[in-house]
């Protein structure tokens, strides 16, 4: 039943997560992040410094709603009514290029750092 | 020949079926990985059964999409729909061509459909949300998808030689 290249398939699997996880670990330095991105549907709405904390509230197209919450240079989102919470569960956040997202929703927020700054700052939220 | 056929709607039915309700199981279990467009993919068991259990390829084809529209109507949005058909999609056919080409055991093909089931949700969802930072995922999703897939394997095979072996011969019932 297990054949031989059943076990060859598995260490391949074993391998490319190992060189994923390498590759992300240089990515994703320990810094810690300036601003963060919101996106909804891969449209940036917002931008929003980690030095002040606050509190927004991300309503998607389809009438979901996230409440993100900026507080001591994280950001988390706090209450979200998608099913799944896979974004509230996350908790507080604050590495380099790290990202929350909420699928249900289809929100993204991208930490970033100011080198990598786009120069789009929109500060009216869409909606 | 009427037998067989009679049979393999019988079948379709009930996989159908059992397909459904692990899609509501697995709705009830939150995975704690923290990772969105991750699903035990316990479904997957019915159609990793059902490409041994039902000889006509468009026959699974039609349980695999049936379920994932039921699913869709029933728990999901228009986005989820989206994800578990590319998953569900790519898993098959990945299945099936490892199965003809002999290329891996049972598990094996398990494990390569759970592995492309996150795959193609993960791909899809980058794409939709046009986020690519979703491919960071990637490692702990192929490291959920061997994981489902070696139980769905062991599961189902299982469950298939019960069910096959009340028809020895007539099936496919090779390896
Ligand atoms: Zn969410």
């Amino acid at each position: 039943m297990l054949k031989r290249n059943d076990v060859l398939l598995v260490l391949g699997i074993l391998l490319t997560v190992v060189i994923l996880y390498i590759v992300r670990g240089l990515v994703m330095s320990g810094a810690s992040s300036d601003y963060i991105e919101v996106r909804l549907d891969g449209k940036l709405i917002a931008e929003y410094s980690l030095d002040e904390d606050r509190e927004e509230v991300i309503y998607a197209p389809d009438g979901g709603y996230n409440i993100l919450t900026i507080r001591d240079g994280k950001v988390a989102v706090k209450e979200a009514d998608c099913p799944d919470k896979h974004c509230v569960n996350k908790g507080f956040v604050s590495g380099q290029n790290e990202t929350i997202i909420c699928l249900p929703n289809r929100l993204v927020i991208k930490l970033c750092v100011d080198s990598d700054k786009t120069g789009i700052t929109p500060d009216v939220m869409a909606q | 020949m009427k037998d067989k056929r009679f049979r393999t709607i019988a079948y379709s039915g009930i996989l159908v079926a059992v397909a459904f309700l692990l899609s509501y199981i697995e709705m009830l279990i939150p995975l704690p990985i923290g990772i969105p467009g991750v699903k035990l993919g316990l479904a997957n068991l019915v159609v990793f059964a059902a490409i041994y259990m039902i000889e006509d390829k468009k026959t699974v084809y039609m349980i695999a999409i049936v379920r994932i529209i039921l699913t869709a109507i029933t728990f999901g949005n228009a986005y989820s729909f989206l994800f578990s058909f590319a998953g569900g999609m790519l898993s098959l056919s990945l299945m099936y061509a490892c199965q003809k080409r002999c290329i891996f055991g049972r598990i094996g093909i398990s494990i390569l459909g759970g592995v492309g089931h996150n795959v193609a949700q993960i791909a899809v969802a980058a794409l939709v949300l046009e986020t690519p930072e979703l491919v960071w995922y990637l490692p702990t999703l192929l490291i959920a998808g061997t994981i489902a897939g070696a139980v769905i394997g062991l599961v189902g095979a299982l469950v298939l030689e019960r069910v096959l072996g009340q028809y020895k011969g007539v099936d496919k019932s090779e390896d």
